[in-house]
C-alpha cells in the first residue's frame, strides 16, 4: 500500500474574497510499511493533505493514486482562440462528479482526526467500536473479533465494554475513538496530533501502541508538532511550511541540517541539539543511534568507552 | 453543503456597506410590497415584475448569487406538488375556463394561483437572501435590537432578546464547521450520508446529531461560564464596542426606501389599473 500524490493543488473557499490557498504543488510518496512524520506549524496544511489521503477533500487540481485508487484532477486543456487554455469548468465538474466505491479507500485508509473523541455517539463502548467494520460490511463475528482486538491494544479491558463512552474520562475516551479506526484494520493509519490534551504517560502509551500497530505491518502517517517524538518513532519526516513541501529526509538529516532549521521555525529536540553538541567538543557518538534520552545516555557510555 | 444560501459573504460593495437599519427597513418594505394586493390580477403580476427587477438588479450589485435560489427551490418541489394539489381541490379557485388530466378538472386559474404563489416565494427567498448575505450577523442583530428599542417602554427586556439571537447567530458558523467537522470523522468510519437505506441514513443522522449536540452543550456551558467570569449582568445598560456611521448613502438608501414605500402605499390604496388608464382590454384573470 503506497500513496502517490503530484502536483496537488488545493484551494479553500475558491472565488471568494475568504478564498485561502492551503496547499501548493504537493509531490510526494508514502511508501508501503512506512512510518512518516508530517510537520509545520499551525496552517501549514497538515490537516488538509490528511483529508485527501481518503478522499474527504478533492484536490483543486492534482493527482493521488492510493495503492491505484485513482484521484485525478489533472489540468485540463481547451482551445480557445486559437490558445491552449485551462478548462476550469470541466475540472470543477470532475472534482465534483461522484467517488466511485469510496468505501473501499476509506477502508483501507483509517484517520483518527484531532480530538477524535468527537466522534463518539453510541450507549456503549463496544458498540462504538464496532461502529466503523460493521459500517464497511464485516460479518458480526469478525466485527466484534475485531472490535475487541483493538480495544485491549489500546489499553481497555472488558469491563469497560458495556459502559457508556460519554462518562469516561478525556484519555480514556480518545483509546476508545482510536479503537474505532484501528477496528477497521485499515492497511494505512493516518493520525492527525494524536497526543495533543493527553498527559506524558498517556502520550507516551500511545505512541507505544502506534509503534506496535507499524510493526505489525501497518504504514503509519504522523501529523505533529512534537519533534521528540518524530526523532524517536519516525523513519521519515515531510516539512510543509505555508502549504508548500519544504523538506523531505530522515529524521536524522532533518534534524542536523542546521542551515534549514535556522531559515524555518523548527526546534531540534533537547536530547538531538545536546548530541549535536557533545559531538562538536570532541566526543564519538553515533548520532543514528540518538532516540531520546536512555539512548543518549547509553551511547555516551559507549563513547567514553 | 446547503448552508451557503444566505450565508453572509465578505465581499465590500455599496449594499454590504450600507447601515444594517436601513437594509432591514428596505427588507421589511420589499416583503409588505410582495404580498400587499393591487386589485386586479394584472397589476399584481406588473407591480410584482418590477419587484422582480428591481431586487435581480440588487443582488448583481451585492454580488449576492440569485441563480442559486433556484438550487434551494430544487428541494421544496415536494412543498410545490402539495400546494398544486391543494390548490386542485380547493373551492376558491374553481371557477372560469377548465380542461381535464384524466379524471381530475383543472382550473386554469389554479395554475396561475399556484404560479404566482411561486413567483412570490422566489422573491421573498431572493429579497431575504440579499439581506443575510450582506449583513453580518452582529450588525443584523443591532438593527433588531434598533427595531423593538419602542418596546423597553412595555418594559420587554430587549435587551436580552438581543442578546440570544446574536449569540444564536454568531454561532451558526461554529455548528457548521463542528457538524462538517463530525461527518468527516464519521465519513472515515464508512459513513454514507448521501445514499443508503433509510435504516442506515436515520443512523448516519444520529451518529452526527449527538455528538454536535453533546459539543453544543459543552460550548455553551464554556461560554457562561466566560461570561460570568468576565462579570457580565443581563440587567445592566450596554454600551457599543463599535458605532455604526450614518452616512449619505444611507440617506439616499432610506430617500428611496420612502418614495417606493409611498408609491406602494398609493397603488394598494387607489387601486390603480394601468390597464384600464392605457385602455388596453383584457380577458377577466
Ligand atoms: N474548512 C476550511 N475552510 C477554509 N479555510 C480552511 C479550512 N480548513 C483549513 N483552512 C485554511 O487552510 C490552511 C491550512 O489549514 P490546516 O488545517 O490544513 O493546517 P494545519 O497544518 O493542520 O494546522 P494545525 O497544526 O493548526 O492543525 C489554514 O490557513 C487554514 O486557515
Ligand atoms: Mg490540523
Amino acid at each position: 500500500m503506497s500513496i502517490i500524490i503530484e502536483h496537488l493543488y488545493h484551494t479553500y473557499d475558491e472565488g471568494l474574497p475568504t478564498q485561502q490557498i492551503a496547499l501548493q504543488d504537493i509531490n510526494c510518496i508514502f511508501d508501503d510499511h512506512c512510518f512518516t512524520a508530517l510537520i509545520g506549524q499551525t496552517g501549514s496544511g497538515k490537516s488538509t493533505l490528511i483529508q485527501h489521503l481518503n478522499g474527504l477533500l478533492i484536490p483543486t487540481s492534482g493527482k493521488i493514486d492510493i495503492n491505484s485508487y485513482l484521484i485525478d484532477i489533472s489540468l485540463i486543456y481547451k482551445e480557445k482562440k486559437g490558445q491552449q487554455v485551462v478548462d476550469y469548468k470541466a475540472m470543477k465538474k470532475k472534482r465534483k462528479a461522484k467517488l466511485k466505491d469510496i468505501k473501499s479507500l476509506r477502508k483501507k485508509v483509517g484517520i483518527v482526526f484531532q480530538f477524535p473523541e468527537y466522534q463518539l455517539f453510541e450507549d456503549t463502548v463496544i458498540k462504538d467500536v464496532s461502529y466503523g467494520p460493521k459500517n464497511f460490511g464485516l460479518s458480526e463475528t469478525e466485527v466484534l473479533e475485531n472490535s475487541k482486538k483493538a480495544l485491549d491494544l489500546v489499553g481497555i479491558d472488558s469491563s469497560y465494554y458495556e459502559r457508556t463512552p460519554f462518562e469516561l474520562s478525556g484519555g480514556e475516551k480518545r483509546r476508545v475513538a482510536i479503537a474505532g479506526i484501528i477496528a477497521m484494520k485499515p492497511d494505512i493509519l493516518v493520525l492527525d496530533e494524536p497526543t495533543v490534551g493527553l498527559d506524558a504517560s498517556g502520550e507516551e502509551k500511545l505512541l507505544t501502541l502506534i509503534q506496535k500497530i507499524h510493526a505489525d505491518g501497518t504504514s503509519i502517517i504522523l501529523a505533529t508538532h512534537d519533534m521528540d517524538v518524530v526523532l524517536k518513532y519516525c523513519e521519515r519526516a515531510i516539512v510543509l511550511d505555508r502549504g508548500k513541501i519544504v523538506k523531505e529526509s530522515s529524521p536524522l538529516e532533518l534534524f542536523q541540517d542546521r542551515e534549514f532549521l535556522k531559515h524555518s521555525s523548527l526546534e531540534p529536540p533537547k536530547v538531538f541539539s545536546f548530541a549535536l553538541k557533545l559531538k562538536d567538543a570532541g566526543l564519538n557518538i553515533n548520532l543514528s543511534n540518538v532516540k531520546d534520552v536512555s539512548s543518549l545516555a547509553q551511547e555516551i557510555k559507549r563513547a567514553r568507552g | 453543503m446547503t448552508l451557503t444560501i444566505g450565508k453572509f459573504t465578505p465581499f465590500n460593495t455599496v449594499i454590504h456597506r450600507l447601515d444594517a437599519r436601513v437594509k432591514l427597513i428596505g427588507l421589511i418594505i420589499f416583503l409588505v410590497a410582495t404580498f400587499l394586493s393591487y386589485g386586479t390580477g394584472y397589476m399584481n403580476l406588473v407591480i410584482n415584475g418590477g419587484i422582480l427587477v428591481i431586487v435581480i438588479i440588487l443582488s448583481i450589485i451585492s454580488k449576492t448569487s440569485f441563480l442559486k435560489l433556484f438550487k434551494s427551490l430544487k428541494a421544496m418541489w415536494m412543498m410545490i406538488v402539495l400546494l398544486l394539489i391543494l390548490n386542485i381541490f380547493l373551492p376558491s379557485s374553481s371557477t372560469g375556463d377548465f380542461f381535464f388530466i384524466g379524471e381530475v378538472k383543472i382550473y386554469y386559474r389554479t395554475i396561475i394561483n399556484v404560479s404566482f404563489i411561486l413567483l412570490r416565494l422566489i422573491i421573498v427567498l431572493a429579497e431575504t437572501n440579499i439581506f443575510t448575505s450582506t449583513t453580518k450577523p452582529m450588525d443584523m442583530t443591532y438593527a433588531l435590537e434598533w427595531l423593538f428599542s419602542p418596546l423597553k417602554v412595555l418594559k420587554v427586556p430587549i435587551h436580552k432578546f438581543s442578546m440570544t439571537i446574536s449569540l444564536a447567530l454568531r454561532f451558526i458558523p461554529t455548528l457548521a464547521e463542528e457538524s462538517e467537522r463530525i461527518m468527516k470523522a464519521q465519513a472515515s468510519r464508512g459513513v454514507d450520508y448521501r445514499q443508503g437505506k433509510l435504516k442506515d441514513k436515520v443512523k448516519a443522522i444520529i451518529s452526527l446529531i449527538i455528538p454536535l449536540f453533546i459539543s453544543s452543550l459543552t460550548t455553551s456551558s464554556e461560554l457562561t461560564d466566560a461570561m460570568e467570569a468576565r462579570g457580565y449582568n443581563p440587567d445592566s445598560k450596554r454600551s457599543r464596542y463599535k458605532l455604526q456611521k450614518w452616512s449619505l448613502r444611507d440617506t439616499f438608501g432610506i430617500i428611496f426606501l420612502a418614495v417606493l414605500l409611498t408609491a406602494i402605499i398609493i397603488l394598494a390604496i387607489y387601486r390603480f389599473d394601468l390597464f384600464t388608464y392605457l385602455g388596453v382590454s383584457l380577458p377577466k384573470l
